[in-house]
């Protein structure tokens, strides 16, 4: 049986405990949130698009530490993205913990544990996907 | 040397301890080892592991007697209905049912319970009727009853936890009156582990005219049920939670209550005559056990009865009461745990938070410490909400737990504890 990785890497427990960003942006042109009916989770955010850049994101999370550190890490890497960008990340990061591979995604792949952890996955995605409603107009939701 | 900690002492009288560390060689699922460490399994009120004897009784069912049940009248189907019905027979043994046909094999509780609502509770409720469920309860014997509510313009209403973390027959009772029709309540919590006083509150319920349908998912595989005893009308249970194959399990309701009951199903196997004007139905169980039955799946389940049948009752209760008073000790040793519910009142099942940590890390860290225990809102999201608490942790023990368990699972949260304060 195959011993799977430890998901609580230093940077992910440094993220979990000082969380980046874990606050609402003064503004926002772009507002989402995330539930996680398995534990009650909930992350709320927001985000300021000015021109074609997110010049500002922000965060509140009631959740677990590896939640939290995904949100932490994922605000560090929109901030000063495209929404195209944006896309792509969001992409890669859930490839990344189905455990179909890493591609650019920088500080996030310390998430790559999780494709061995298919329980705690929606912990690490809940960021992304207030992400995903915070850019998904209301109609298409 | 295994002690009674508590009352009881009579329940042991003359009994042997459990020779736990020869029963553990019954498990397979026990001999692996989960993140470098031996696997420490606590988490039996999710799902129990099954004893060889189980697992081999179900390959060989499927190697050699794979008929169907109530068919046909070759060899294969006559092994296929004797086996459905010996375990029909071992599950109204278990529970001291009057008959084994006042037992009707299910996929579980949550089949069973939904039953009771979809047929008795669908006939029978009027508006302005009431539901009665505690607070306590999990969700497989709180939704449906809440949808049948909203189908039939009946009231649901709830019996609080009290601060002791207990449900009162007295709490009960203040809330029965002349509509009350039915008390759902569980035999014993899923999250606090208390039994529940249900042969009380039944007693006061059919005072009051109403029913009483019990959620026994916990109860059947820590402490002899007796119906009969009890005196309650519908008693469900899980075959998974009692060392059986996942999928089985029962209800149990009065012989004249299911004869009352129309079926929710219609099927083969469940009728008694069938023609394109109109189709009479087969007498209960059957009637409510339409399509082909998980007769392999009854098989392992009466293998599983017969298993912990045969360790006595006495014997297992002592051991379990020991684990827990070990386990209230342990966990109280592990700093910034606090334990919910009161000493003396759990049942197997003993829940926790610590500090402000979120279970799912708890849950992650003590598993890479080889310890399997639930985090979440275990299906019990207003007794979370009672608790003023969003998620919590929980170890659950069964038969094969040793001390040594819950020693390492004191350890695991120690460690879990360093990495995240």
């Amino acid at each position: 049986m195959s011993d799977a990785p430890d998901p609580y890497q230093a940077l992910i427990l440094e993220h979990g405990k000082r969380p980046r960003n874990a606050e609402l942006p003064a503004a926002h042109s772009h507002a989402g949130e995330a539930d996680n009916p398995l534990c009650g989770d909930r992350i709320q955010l927001q985000l300021q698009l000015d021109g074609e850049r997110i010049t500002a994101i922000g965060y509140r999370a009631d959740g677990c530490l590896l939640s939290i550190a995904a949100a932490s890490l994922m605000s560090e890497a929109a901030t000063g993205a495209s929404l195209p960008e944006l896309e792509q990340l969001d992409k890669r990061f859930r490839a990344l913990v189905e455990g179909h591979g890493h591609d650019s995604l920088g500080d996030l792949v310390a998430f790559a544990p999780l494709a061995d952890n298919p329980m705690r996955r929606g912990c690490a995605t809940l960021p992304f996907d207030a992400l995903r409603a915070a850019l998904t107009p209301t109609a298409e939701r | 040397m295994l002690r009674m900690s508590r009352s009881g002492a009579d329940e042991t009288a003359g009994t042997e301890p459990l020779d736990v560390v020869r029963l553990r060689h019954d498990f397979p699922a026990l001999e692996q080892r989960v993140h470098g460490h031996p696997l420490v399994y606590l988490d039996n009120a999710a799902t129990t592991l099954k004893p060889r004897s189980v697992i081999d009784a179900v390959a060989a069912a499927y190697a050699s007697d794979s008929g169907n049940a109530h068919r046909s009248v070759h060899a294969l189907s006559g092994r296929a209905t004797q086996q459905l019905e010996t375990a029909r027979a071992r599950v109204a043994s278990l529970l001291n049912a009057g008959e084994p046909d006042e037992v009707v094999l299910t996929g579980g509780t949550t089949d069973a319970l939904n039953l009771v609502a979809s047929s008795w509770a669908r006939t029978n409720l009027r508006p302005g009727d009431e539901v009665l469920i505690t607070e306590l309860e999990h969700h497989a014997n709180l939704v449906p009853w809440q949808w049948t509510c909203e189908q039939t313009g009946a009231r649901l209403r709830v019996v609080p936890v009290s601060d002791d973390g207990t449900v009162h027959a007295d709490d009960a009772e203040a809330r029965m009156g002349p509509r009350t029709r039915l008390v759902a309540l569980a035999h014993v919590s899923n999250v606090l582990g208390c039994a529940l006083p249900v042969a009380e509150i039944t007693r006061r319920a059919h005072e009051h005219g109403a029913l009483v349908a019990v959620d026994g998912a916990q109860a059947v595989a820590h402490r002899p049920v007796d119906v009969q005893a009890l005196g309650c009308d519908f008693y469900a249970f899980s075959g998974h939670k009692l060392h059986g194959p996942t999928g089985t399990g029962a209800l149990w309701a009065r012989r004249e209550l299911l004869e009352a009951m129309p079926p929710t199903q219609g099927g083969g196997g469940m009728v008694a005559s069938v023609s394109f004007e109109r189709t009479t139905f087969a007498p209960p169980p059957q009637r409510f056990e339409a399509g082909t039955p998980h007769v392999v799946g009854a098989h392992g389940l009466a293998c599983a009865i017969e298993y912990v049948q045969a360790l006595g009752w006495s014997a297992l209760r002592a051991h379990e009461r020991d684990l827990m008073v070990h386990a209230e000790a342990a966990l109280a040793s592990v700093d910034g745990l606090q334990v919910l519910g009161s000493p003396g009142t759990r049942n197997s099942v003993v829940s926790f938070v610590m500090d402000s940590i979120h279970p799912h890390d708890i849950g992650t860290l003590v598993d890479r410490h080889g310890v399997a225990i639930r985090t979440g809102h275990h299906c019990a999201q207003p007794l979370m909400k009672r608790l003023g608490i969003g998620a919590c942790a929980r170890a659950s023990f069964a038969l094969y737990n040793t001390r040594q368990d819950v020693d390492a699972l004191a350890e695991a949260l120690r460690h879990a504890r360093e990495r995240l304060s």
